[in-house]
């Protein structure tokens, strides 16, 4: 409940700041955003497991955003898109992480 | 929410190569247990009740670790709905979705964004033109108001319905016997007209063009009104062509000065005022043609 009310606040920040991302930001920033999400969805996971650890996410959140940023960056370095590696790496996990909770609400 | 977009359709591409189910909402669920342990495990791995154990949150210091814990945790969940809310509105300000387009879409996009640049193109000079010829249009209005106000204040003088002031003449003509009559006024009027003046008085009295002059009982009058010696006949014009019209020998001034007891004056003023006619004239019969 206050994991929802905060991502909500964080949510209306942002809206009511309007943060100015510049293009170039915009690349890292999105990657750090697929790997926000699939934190907070292994988070949500890991709660309905009753596995939940407080810092085991943090954890997990602050690396995962700063491991695909800095995969990004060294993909933009070598002019290799690493940046779609990085989304296929975290899709997946998504996927996987939002199946795994949907077999915890839904049952099977 | 473009880079999701992409990770899903990247998914499902990527995923078919090693798991036969081609639908994207199925790969989960076969490609959960053998491809990534990793993922699974890590959340899988800490003890059984986290928030029973007190060394559990990051900082140490705080008597209450579960608190500060769940306050990173809320910091951080908080931290993503920022991420995405600005993330979303800073790709749908600026033009990053053009760089997951494709070749032949990013050519097509190009060459409709070319069309239309031309067309505006098209636009812009088609109505610069518009203006110029709005613009000539109302300066060629303007010409014609101004001409035909010019006209009009030129009518009005003449017409008399206006008063008007300007160089001139005076003509004093002191008449103590009576010999003074109205034909000599006339012709001085015409003398004068003939000179060059714009418009002229009679003892204050303005000389129109439907003005008439006549003899009544007490002398001369002009428009049925009576006017008494000494005359005075003002004239708007140029000063010096009125004086030597009006000095012509044998002429206006010679012609009053052989008149009985007549005293005749011919002054030049820089400044002439005349009133307007008192009764404007009404046409009742006469029409303009056309």
């Amino acid at each position: 409940m206050l994991a929802l009310f905060s991502l909500l606040a964080g949510a209306a920040l942002a809206l009511v700041l309007r943060p100015s991302v510049s293009p170039d930001q915009s690349r890292y920033l999105a990657m750090a955003v697929v790997a926000a999400i699939d934190s907070s969805f292994g988070g949500l996971r890991a709660h309905l497991e009753q596995t939940f650890s407080d810092r085991l996410f943090v954890l997990a959140f602050v690396s995962n955003a700063a491991v695909a940023v800095l995969l990004v960056w060294i993909g933009d370095q070598l002019s290799a898109d690493l940046a779609t590696a990085v989304a296929v790496v975290f899709g997946v996990r998504i996927f996987q992480n939002v199946a795994a909770v949907r077999r915890h609400v839904f049952g099977g | 929410m473009s880079s999701v977009a992409e990770a899903e359709v990247a998914g499902g591409a990527y995923l078919p190569r090693h798991q036969p189910a081609g639908r994207a909402d199925a790969v989960p669920l076969p490609a959960a247990e053998p491809a990534p342990a990793p993922a699974p495990a890590r959340w899988r791995r800490p003890r059984r009740r986290p928030s029973d154990q007190p060394g559990d949150g990051g900082s140490g210091a705080a008597p209450h670790p579960s608190v500060a814990a769940r306050a990173l945790v809320a910091l951080s969940v908080g931290l993503v709905g920022f991420l995405v809310a600005a993330q979303l509105g800073s790709t749908h300000r600026g033009t990053e979705h053009l760089a997951l387009e494709s070749e032949s879409d990013l050519t097509r996009i190009f060459s409709s964004l070319n069309e239309e640049s031309a067309a505006l193109r098209d636009e812009i000079s088609q109505l610069r033109l518009e203006l110029a010829a709005l613009q000539s249009s109302a300066e060629r209005d303007q010409l014609a108001r101004d001409a035909a106000e010019r006209q009009l204040a030129d009518l009005q003088i003449l017409a008399g319905v206006v008063p008007a002031r300007g160089p001139g003449v005076a003509v004093h003509i002191a008449d103590p016997k009576g010999s003074f009559e109205f034909q000599l006024l006339l012709d001085l009027v015409q003398e004068l007209r003939d000179a060059g003046a714009e418009a002229i008085a009679v003892n204050g009295r303005r000389v129109g063009g439907t003005t008439a002059f006549s003899h009544g009982r007490d002398g001369v009058t002009v428009d049925g009104q009576a006017v008494t010696q000494p005359y005075e006949v003002l004239a708007i014009g140029d000063p010096s062509t009125l004086e030597v019209g009006l000095k012509i020998p044998g002429g206006a001034v010679d012609t009053l000065d052989a008149l009985d007891g007549t005293k005749v004056s011919v002054e030049r003023r820089s400044d002439v005022r005349v009133p307007a006619l008192d009764h404007p004239p009404t046409f009742k019969a006469a029409h303009p043609l056309e």
